[in-house]
């Protein structure tokens, strides 16, 4: 089974916005408060 | 393991005239629901881990033999809710059959505290399991670098996860390579959680409804 860590982890990555198609891309997770995490994420 | 990406729902395959395929259903069952009811168990009826491994075994054992969980009706409530209530009840009658028991009510959990109430208790561990389940489908469908780069970061369970480009010099690709094989395999999770989610759901509105529950989005 999954320990509480990493489950919150996924629950967030997996309900970051997708941006395939967008000129976007998440380069790297930066920080975590709470439940918010703060993407890195650069325009192509 | 390879599987199709729409599952039928286990709950309805429950009523196949075929053994096996019954069979198949009620382990994609338990494999989700047993460490949710041992949890509730322990903590709604105060049961040691002991006695609470034994009466979800019993529990289980009971539903198969009594037909329970095939009369579920979709209609009425989601799944999860369905077999909590038959759990309450099972717990009741076993109390009341079982003299070193006491017969009195189960804890009320309602009190205002910081304890997690005994509901919260079960849809957290029914999320892990259903999580747990997931990764393991991943794990199956993709036993390749993928797969390890996503298991180094997204499954690690240090406080302190590596950054993209240690993990590129461990790999040895580039960090954007990284960045891709991540993106891919949180959509893929996300797709194989949805597929055991589908499994475990009778309806689509079921199954919609606890896609939001889970996820926070509309699929």
């Amino acid at each position: 089974m999954l320990p509480d860590s990493v489950l919150e982890h996924l629950r967030n990555v997996i309900e970051a916005p997708d941006l395939d198609g967008t000129k976007y891309e998440v380069i790297e997770e930066l920080g975590r408060g709470g439940n918010l995490q703060s993407p890195s994420s650069r325009g192509g | 393991m390879a599987f199709p990406d729409t599952r039928q729902s286990a709950l309805l395959r429950l009523r196949n005239g075929d053994e096996s395929v019954r069979r198949q259903s009620w382990e994609a069952i338990i494999a989700a629901y047993w460490s949710p009811v041992q949890a509730y168990l322990r903590k709604r009826w105060n049961e040691s881990e002991e006695d609470a491994a034994d009466l979800t075994q019993a529990f289980f054992l009971s539903a198969l033999e009594k037909g329970t969980l095939v009369s579920y009706d979709p209609a009425r409530a989601a799944f999860r809710t369905y077999l909590r209530t038959c759990l309450d009840r099972f717990a009741i009658n076993f109390r009341k059959r079982d003299r070193r028991r006491p017969t009195a009510a189960p804890i009320d959990f309602d009190l205002p505290g910081p304890a997690e109430s005994p509901d919260a208790v079960f849809e957290r561990e029914w999320i892990r399991g259903l999580f747990s389940l997931a990764v393991e489908d991943l794990r199956n469908l993709h036993d390749d670098i993928r797969f390890r780069v996503f298991l180094a970061y997204d499954l690690n369970e240090s406080e302190v996860r590596p950054t993209y480009a240690e993990l590129a010099m461990r790999f040895g690709i580039t960090t954007e390579t990284i960045t891709n094989y991540l993106a891919a395999m949180r959509r893929q999770f996300r797709k194989t959680l949805l597929t055991r989610l589908r499994e475990l759901t009778a309806t689509e509105r079921e199954f919609r409804s606890e896609a939001r529950a889970i996820l926070g989005v509309d699929v």
